[in-house]
């Protein structure tokens, strides 16, 4: 067997069908920095792309193909990039493995479906940013609320083309967590310098972000 | 092994019926029970859940209490299988924020983010959230050190000398897990003695990197960018004391998720809704089941009887309906 169970194998295979779009995942994989994390990360997603012609894997050598690292602007191995026929700034870091596996599931979802459900306030509000902000937001496997705070941000991701979403398991990048002082997950970053912890509902989400980059 | 938690149905999820004859607030252990059975009576059903499926129960490692699990069971795995369950008898399942609930008169109807659905009946299961201390510091250092999910941020206090206040089941049960982490934990327990139970106590008592503060009050919680020290108050002396520590984790009750209802139904001076024993609430077709409602005793054996005896109160009031129709 393999790490996803035939029971979910089976599901995803239905779910995967009815995609209109067929999903890109660039996936930037090391030997030698964070192996262990990468070679979870490469048999999740291996997985997953077997599972339906509708998901497309392709693997970057993170040390080796520095103008595809440089030209999705990724910062550390296992990184995910989730796209459909142009990168449109979703990002994971680290083994989408535990409650992060939803998060993975989602991501794929909205771009294989091409849409989203979210309130006509928060899409119109969104849609109406027009500077470039990078939101990251720090989680944890285990932490069960962490996937909704995932959501969000890579909903707004996807609205508008100026805003970055970029997800990061804390555990396995202790170094970043330290440096952005983060202590309970979900911490959600705006712009490297505004932060907020825990979940939030949409509305409010929007209203912390536009209070982050003003 | 890696464990990979999927939920299959999920934020993307539209639906396209509005109507149904049950409509379940909240998909914890009572939500996704009384799913179940009102699955089993082919009563139409939604689960509206705003966070994850699992409730409080998903975000425990370990429980040892729930009947029919000698070894055990963590709360990911037991609300994963009720999930199942729960789909398998045809309940539809909704992640979203609930927004705003009409439940006064006969079709009642839940609005959420994006869309609004109606039903006959209601069953609230919407479940507590830990509750806070409400003391200096607490705010300040809310995720710079003060936590209320030990399974979320137990990594971040690796080798490090935390308080865990509450020394009830959940504080105990919570300790024990974070000391596969941390290097010492401090209890701080209002009462002069634990509340937690008995077996929890012994396995606690046995570990040596553990102190307890009994008949302790925490006053307030002290730091510069986070976390450093709290300060307590012996209640029998009125001696104070700081203690250096670098993490709080708080165990200390529950508050309900009432704050939707409280204008149209009866609640206790807690804000826990008040049912009868057939939880039925002070509102015709809506009924109250698990950790939300008054009761003395809130696990996830007691969530599940209520789930069960909801969704039977809440079919026999739907056959009632229909006689007279
Ligand atoms: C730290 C800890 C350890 C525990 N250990 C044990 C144990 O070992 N054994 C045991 O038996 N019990 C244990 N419990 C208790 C057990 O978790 C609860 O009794 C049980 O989860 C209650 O189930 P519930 O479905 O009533 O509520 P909850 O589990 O709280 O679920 C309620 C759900 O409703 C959702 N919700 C809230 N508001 C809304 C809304 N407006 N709209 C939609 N959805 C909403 C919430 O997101 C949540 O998912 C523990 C609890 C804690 C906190």
């Amino acid at each position: 067997m393999g790490l996803i169970n035939s029971e979910n194998a089976k599901y995803l295979k239905e779910h995967f069908r009815s995609f209109k779009n067929p999903v890109n995942i660039l996936y930037f994989n090391s030997k030698k920095t964070n192996p262990d994390f990468c070679n979870s990360t490469r048999l999740i997603l291996n997985e997953l792309s077997s599972i339906s012609p509708k998901i497309n894997l392709k693997i970057f050598d993170f040390e080796k193909e520095k103008n595809e690292v440089q030209k999705y602007n990724i910062m550390m191995p296992p990184a995910t990039v989730i796209q459909s026929d142009r990168d449109i700034g979703l990002r994971y870091y680290g083994i989408p493995s535990g409650y992060e596996f939803s998060t993975l599931i989602n991501s794929i979802t909205m771009v294989g479906r091409g849409r989203i459900d979210i309130s006509d306030e928060v899409r119109k509000r969104s849609s109406l940013l027009k500077e470039k902000v990078e939101i990251m937001v720090f989680v944890t496997p285990s932490c069960p609320h962490c996937p909704r705070a995932a959501a969000i941000v890579h909903k707004l991701a996807f609205i508008n083309e100026n805003i970055k979403g970029t997800v990061i398991e804390a555990n396995e990048f202790p170094e970043l967590s330290k440096e952005f002082k983060v202590m309970t997950v979900p911490k959600t970053i705006i712009n490297k310098n505004h932060s907020f912890e825990g979940i939030y509902r949409d509305e409010r989400f929007v209203e912390e972000l536009i209070k982050g980059i003003s | 092994m890696l464990d990979l938690k999927f939920q299959s149905e999920g934020y993307n999820t539209k639906l396209e019926e509005r109507n149904y004859d049950v409509i379940i607030l909240g998909g914890g252990p009572t939500g996704l029970t009384a799913g179940i059975y009102t699955g089993r009576a082919l009563l139409k059903t939604l689960i509206i859940e705003e966070n994850m499926i699992g409730g409080e129960a998903s975000s425990t490692e370990l429980i040892e209490n729930y009947p029919g699990f000698p070894d055990g069971i963590s709360g990911m795995e037991l609300t994963e299988r009720m999930k199942k369950q729960v789909e398998k008898f045809g309940a539809k399942i909704v992640i979203n924020h609930t927004d705003k609930v009409v439940l006064t008169s006969k079709i009642k109807s839940v609005k959420t983010d994006s869309e609004e659905f109606q039903s006959k009946a209601i069953i609230i299961a919407t479940g507590s959230s830990p509750k806070s201390l409400n003391i200096p510091g607490e705010r300040t250092f809310k995720g710079r050190g003060v936590s209320y999910c030990a399974t979320c941020d137990a990594p971040f206090f690796k080798s490090k000398d935390i308080a865990v206040i509450g020394a009830g089941s959940s504080g105990i049960q919570e300790g024990l897990f974070l000391l596969e982490y941390v290097k010492s934990i401090k209890f701080i327990e209002f009462l002069p003695y634990m509340t937690a139970e008995k077996i929890l106590q012994e396995r606690i008592k046995k570990r040596e990197n553990v102190e307890f503060f009994l008949n302790h009050k925490l006053l307030s919680i002290n730091g510069d960018q986070t976390v450093e020290s709290i300060t307590t108050e012996n209640r029998g002396t009125g001696e104070k004391r700081d203690i250096p520590i670098s993490g709080v984790f708080v165990f200390v009750g529950l508050k309900p998720n009432t704050e939707l209802f409280k204008d149209s139904i009866e609640l206790d001076k807690e804000g826990f809704i008040v049912a009868d024993e057939h939880l039925r609430t002070s509102l015709e077709g809506v009924f109250a089941a698990g950790d939300v409602r008054k009761k003395i005793l809130r696990q996830v054996a007691t969530a599940v009887g209520d789930g069960a005896l909801a969704a039977f109160s809440a079919k026999t009031y739907l056959e009632r309906l229909k006689l007279k129709d």
